[in-house]
């Protein structure tokens, strides 16, 4: 049974209609294509990312200067 | 020829690589949809669709993550496999015993009588299988395509794919064998 299995399966195979590649072709010239987007960041995006540093290094050393004058006013 | 260059072509917008591709591809895929059991029609549908998005997502292929013919089948596996569940949804015949006609008015001879027979009993017990199991079933009938590939298809392990064939195959025949 299992070679009914696959001659029944494999045999006489569906196949494209005639034409069928060209009408697609066709086809696809009315069909816009899906731009792939670029992955690089643009600059406004590294702007953003630089001024986002910025606040976080100058917070950060806003905490130690504070935390190094409680210490030394102790 | 190069297909990998034919689709670097076609994201670029050249119709003519993309129209290689379709000639290239246009017969294993409707022998793919066939033997999941759709009829004439909606495989064309399925199949124009499947290659529609090829042209459409072309510069999405990346060959470092599978062959082209591993997209372009994991492709027509999504199409179809949404296409048979709309179908489903409608109410309608997913699986028909069209592609099986034996296309002669002349009267059949006992032989081909018997194996008209056998492939309207396989084709009814296709359909009880899932849509996902009988794409598994059926890719597993794509030469090019190894076992690893066959799993990229259908989203999942190598052994999970191995399971699911054997559970497919096995399912089918016990269909086959209450039929007799």
């Amino acid at each position: 049974m299992i070679d009914d299995i696959d001659v029944l399966l494999v045999g006489k195979p569906l196949v494209a209609p005639p034409g069928f590649a060209s009408r697609l072709t066709a086809l696809a010239r009315a069909t816009p294509q899906v731009q792939e987007q670029s992955r690089a960041l643009r600059p406004w995006q590294w702007v953003s990312l630089g001024v986002g540093a910025s606040l976080g290094a100058l917070q950060l050393c806003q905490f130690v200067f504070v935390a190094f004058v409680a210490v030394g006013a102790q | 020829m190069d297909r990998d260059a034919d689709i670097s072509e076609t994201a670029k917008g050249n119709h003519l690589a993309f129209g290689r591709i379709v000639e290239a591809y246009q017969d294993r895929i409707f022998a793919y949809l066939g033997r999941m059991g759709l009829d004439t029609a909606m495989a064309e549908d399925i199949a124009q669709e499947t290659f529609l998005r090829v042209w459409r997502y072309a510069g999405q292929y990346n060959a470092r993550l599978g062959s082209l013919t591993t997209w372009i089948f994991a492709i027509a596996r999504n199409v179809a496999l949404t296409g048979l569940s709309l179908s489903w949804r409608r109410a309608e015949t997913p699986v028909c015993s069209e592609t099986l006609e034996i296309a002669s008015d002349a009267p059949l001879p006992d032989e081909q009588l018997v194996t008209l027979q056998r492939k309207r009993q396989l084709h009814a017990a296709l359909a009880c299988l899932s849509a996902s199991d009988r794409s598994l079933l059926s890719s597993s009938y794509i030469d090019e395509l190894d076992m690893a590939a066959i799993a990229r298809i259908e989203c999942c392990s190598i052994g999970a794919a191995k399971v699911r064939l054997h559970r497919a195959r096995q399912r089918l025949r016990q269909i086959l064998e209450a039929d007799k």
